[in-house]
């Protein structure tokens, strides 16, 4: 188990990553709750965040697909 | 009227007695399903659920459109005149992680999510980015029939993520399932 823990401020209190993991680069970066198949409505959001052109995620790493799993949502 | 059966007189030991009694209460189980009544299904029904996504359908509509041939054939061929998005090519059976069917403006294809493995995405990418469908029809030559709401399109693509047990994930690995979307 990791011993550091990320958390994400939000207006309904504190959201823990769980995980992060690169997909395809065909897939659209989601945002899903608890590791299940269920994607929160901030998806295109969290996409356009990390997609080229305004993306600052790919230009850094170079990466354009993402998934986060949250513990709570947001949004 | 309800008959009062006494299945300790009739069996010789408890044993004969608890068989008689659980065959007895299968029967009922049979007899109950076959009671329930299929709701009578006419075009304007097939006309309305293929157009309208709001459109509310019979109790157990569903269930008869899954379980009649005659029925979801008449769907299909409605939504061959209805559907703008329209299935050209049928999915390859699934050799991988990854399956694409090909359609009249559009290209879907299933991958596994790396984060999961028993998850995977459903990738619509639309050739017409002005074309905005909200309703994803699929349809199995042998079984299964239903409608799925589509989430907006971003930059052309439509995109789901499904956990691979459930019955829409099932369908849309079979190649004998079309799809069609309006």
């Amino acid at each position: 188990m990791s011993k550091t823990a990320v958390f994400i401020a939000t207006t309904e209190g504190p959201t823990r990553l769980q995980r992060l993991t690169a997909e395809a680069p065909d897939v659209r970066s989601v945002i899903c709750l608890g590791g299940r198949a269920m994607v929160l409505p901030i998806s295109p959001d969290y996409d356009t965040f990390v997609r080229r052109p305004t993306g600052v995620i790919e230009a850094c790493y170079g990466h354009n697909a993402y998934r986060m799993d949250i513990s709570d949502p947001i949004g | 009227m309800t008959e009062t059966m006494n299945f300790w007189a009739e069996a010789d030991s408890a044993g004969e007695a608890v068989f008689i009694a659980c065959d007895a209460l299968e029967t009922l189980r049979t007899h109950a399903d076959a009671d329930i009544a299929e709701p009578t299904i006419c075009f304007n029904d097939l006309y309305r659920y293929a157009t309208d996504p709001e459109a509310t359908v019979k109790e157990g509509f569903s269930r008869v459109l899954s379980t009649n041939p005659k029925l979801r054939n008449d769907m299909r061929i409605l939504l061959e005149r209805v559907a703008p998005l329209q299935p050209i090519s049928r999915a390859a059976a699934a050799s991988g992680s990854t399956t694409t069917r090909f359609g009249t403006g559009f290209q879907m294809t299933l991958r596994e999510s790396q984060a999961d493995r028993e998850q995977f995405y459903v990738i619509i990418k639309l050739q017409d980015q002005s074309c905005t469908p909200n309703t994803l029809f699929v349809i199995n030559d042998s079984e299964w029939c239903d409608r799925v709401p589509l989430p907006k399109p971003t930059d052309g693509t439509v995109q789901l993520l499904l956990g691979s047990n459930s019955t829409l994930a099932t369908s849309l690995r079979d190649p004998k399932t079309d799809v069609f979307m309006r």
